[in-house]
């Protein structure tokens, strides 16, 4: 019988030891937030990790394989992240541990050639779809679909959203659900909702964790970093596909052409593809521009941040530029100008 | 046992292993929801729940979301991983 212990970050000799282990597998170890190890005769033999509510670098010795070393790294995590008060996790893995990760329980919501996806807990992809079914009116005929962070929302997406109204009878607006923005979640969201709150052909829904940004999708089980970006637009683009289009009945996915970044282009095109190929349509639609600019959330981010507060609200909806005069505006602001 | 024993937090209890069942237990909306995946769902599957639901009545537990994944374990297993779950779950203490 095996038992899990937690490593110490704060003790060299648990951290040398876990760096060891994952060096056998290639993995970097990056002090992910709880790390649990299994010992034998001092020796690490099994290991598996939480970061955030996300699992990951679950190894285990050959030697000791079919011993349930996994099995008992997964009950300690699990009791790990309760505790921490997470009701759901995900595992991001390559398809060929697929089985480890069904035998603990864990379901599948999506997979490609070179990377699955894994949820537990208490919530599911099943019933975050079944709500939004729910808070949506019946489809007329065409539905379309966009995916934004609007990180703060500009006349840019504005612009993107009246366009892709001429195409179709309803939209669906999935906004970034990740907090790794400047402007929270719940304020990008809120500003969405009150510019369109009298359009009942738009629906703003939250992006929950099956719409993936690039930003916080992991890439420690890919060992060609250079793989990186094609992993992660099959994987996002399968879930619209296979899964959030299907169930939604979505029949155009809008998106917004990207004429300077080179990774977006190429996200962009590759995501078409994926997307075609399985039968949901995409436009994209060229952005808007002003004086010559390009009107991009980046840009305005930029603007305040040299404190050009006026010069920004050019760019800007109604919705967000009250929303930058409030109180709580003034101190994501102040944020930005932080940074300096 | 009996009374009102509420349920203020997630909590977990057993394993996957064979022969075991494991439960996760959350604060419910006014009612007791059952999900199950067992191993021998289309035999059992109906017996497991009545049997986890039955406890949580049992300990006094009226409103309770629980998951469970279940290897093939004995009513006893399960009746002795539910209980476990409610007092971790109820906040009794963090030991057992």
């Amino acid at each position: 019988m095996f038992f899990s212990d937690a490593i110490n970050i704060n003790n060299e000799n648990d951290i040398r030891q876990i760096k060891e282990f994952l060096d056998i597998f290639q993995v970097n170890y990056d002090f992910p937030d709880k790390t649990f190890v299994i010992r034998d005769k001092g020796k690490i033999i099994a290991t598996g990790s939480a970061d955030g509510n996300i699992l990951k670098y679950f190894f285990a010795c050959e030697k000791y394989k079919g011993q349930g070393l996994i099995g008992v790294i997964y009950n300690s995590l699990l009791s790990y992240l309760l505790e921490q008060g997470h009701d759901s996790f995900f595992v991001f893995t390559t398809p060929n541990n697929k089985m480890i990760f069904e035998s603990l329980g864990l379901k599948e919501v999506e997979s490609t050639e070179r990377v699955s996806l894994f949820e537990g807990g208490f919530y599911n992809y099943e019933k975050w779809v079944k709500k939004i079914k729910s808070s949506i009116k019946p489809k007329k005929d065409l539905r379309g679909a966009i995916v934004m962070n609007c990180n703060p929302m500009t006349l840019g997406h504005k612009y993107l959203i009246e366009k892709a109204l001429e195409n179709v009878d309803d939209l669906l607006i999935f906004v970034v659900e990740e907090d790794k923005s400047i402007f929270p979640f719940e304020d990008r969201f809120n500003i969405l909702k009150k510019e369109f709150h009298n359009n009942p052909r738009i629906n703003i829904i939250k992006g929950g964790p099956y719409i993936i940004s690039q930003g916080t999708f992991p890439t420690y089980f890919i060992k060609k970093k250079d793989e990186m970006l094609d992993i992660y637009t099959e994987l996002d683009g399968s879930i619209f596909a296979n899964k959030i289009g299907k169930d939604l009945d979505i029949d155009i996915r809008f998106l917004g052409s990207e004429p300077k970044d080179e990774v977006t282009l190429y996200y962009n095109n590759t995501l078409k593809n994926i997307l075609e190929l399985k039968g949901i349509k995409v436009d994209i639609i060229p952005r808007r521009e002003l004086e010559g600019n390009i009107i991009s959330a980046s840009y305005v981010r930029s603007l305040l941040k040299e404190d050009k507060v006026k010069e920004a609200y050019k760019y800007l909806p109604l919705s967000t530029i009250e929303y930058l005069k409030s109180d709580k505006g003034k101190e994501i602001i102040g944020v930005i100008q932080g940074y300096k | 046992m009996g009374g009102k024993v509420e349920i203020k937090k997630m909590a977990t209890a057993g394993t996957v292993e064979s022969n075991d069942i494991l439960i996760m237990i959350s604060k419910g909306e006014g009612n007791i929801e059952i999900e199950l995946e067992s191993v021998v769902e289309q035999q059992y599957g109906e017996e497991i729940k009545k049997v986890i639901h039955d406890t949580l009545v049992e300990e006094g537990v009226s409103s309770a979301k629980v998951i469970a994944k279940d290897k093939g374990a004995l009513d006893f297993t399960i009746k002795a991983r539910v209980r476990t779950c409610i007092k971790r779950g109820s906040g009794d203490t963090n030991e057992l």
